[in-house]
């Protein structure tokens, strides 16, 4: 086995691969807008696919979990960082799948809104795996079950007192796999 | 001799996803010795959901009895005496960052773990961020 092949795309047809994930406001005036102080962001949704091209011999992933950094300072990957901005961000499963084609086959569930970072909460652990089993799996397409996907939403919770600042996360997707 | 009757692989450990220098060393209970260069973990391996501190943990548990398991990352050794009757796990934990302007994978550590009637006894686990190795015993 070969280790897996992430990727992050959008939740509609053709599933174009995104990066970064970008928080705005859509309000009365325009769309994409800053989030303003107290408010929430819109909701962005993406999905996570193992081997989305279906390479041979692609390993699956198991225990998922996601976090959000405020940034991707190598140093805010240890407990040496205090988290502060990222408990702003939420993201809970809406919905997982797999197809030995073309991957789709959706399934929809509402995971719990999780505001990652605050007190006690470090990461958000997804609730179903692409199997529709309760461990977080996601299979690889090389097992004889099919290509996987899981759905995330995600939005910004912008506390009041937060100013004009531009802020910039990072949402880090971590795995297990063995070749 | 169980290590003979394993999978050989052709394709070099690094152009499976293992970063250079890490591998695993295991010790069957008949001597033989199955190594990253000529064998694949998932080859001789079972997804099985284990009892990890109270929470279940899917692994990749090892069809053959192991005496001793050996793993390496970034420099770091750790090895594990087996008990007898237990079973052996081993993972590698890798991160997909994504932030603005910013891309990447990384593997973070690699990780093995023996398991008693289905609960995890013991778990040692290489951090290759903190450079440190890590781990629980019950």
């Amino acid at each position: 086995m070969n280790s897996p092949i992430i990727s992050f795309r959008t939740n509609s047809a053709p599933y174009t691969v995104i990066s970064p994930v970008s928080y705005v406001q859509s309000a009365l005036g325009g769309n994409n807008l800053p989030v303003k102080e107290g408010e929430n962001s819109n909701f962005t949704c993406f999905r996570v696919y193992n081997n989305f091209n279906q390479a041979a011999s692609t390993a699956a992933m198991f225990n998922i979990s996601l976090t959000v950094y405020d940034d991707a300072d190598p140093n805010s990957h240890t407990a040496t960082k205090s988290p502060v901005s990222q408990s702003w961000v939420r993201i809970y499963e809406t919905g997982f799948g797999e197809s030995t084609v073309a991957p789709g086959a959706y399934t929809q569930v509402i995971g719990t809104d999780t505001a990652i970072g605050r007190s006690g909460v470090d990461s958000y652990i997804p609730e179903f795996g692409n199997d529709g089993g309760s461990a977080p799996y996601l299979r690889a397409g090389t097992d004889g079950n099919g290509v996987g996907f899981l759905e995330f939403a995600s939005y910004a919770q912008v506390p009041s007192g937060a100013g004009f600042e531009s802020y910039t996360f990072a949402i880090s997707f971590f795995y297990e796999w063995m070749a | 001799m169980i290590a003979e009757k394993l999978p050989k692989l052709n394709k070099p450990s690094v152009e499976r996803g293992i970063p250079e220098g890490s591998y695993f060393e295991a010790t069957f209970s008949d001597g033989s010795i199955a190594r990253e260069e000529t064998s694949s973990w998932s080859s001789f391996s079972h997804k099985e959901t284990v009892n990890y501190q109270g929470r279940p943990k899917l692994c990749l548990v090892c069809d053959y009895a192991i005496k001793k398991i050996t793993v390496t990352l970034a420099g770091l050794v750790t090895t594990m005496e087996v008990p007898e009757g237990c079973a052996v796990y081993q993972f590698m934990r890798s991160e997909r960052l994504i932030a603005k302007d910013i891309e990447q994978d990384n593997v973070i550590g690699r990780g093995m773990g023996i398991i008693r009637h289905g609960i995890v006894i013991e778990e040692r686990y290489i951090n290759k961020l903190e450079s440190r190795i890590m781990g629980m015993r019950i």
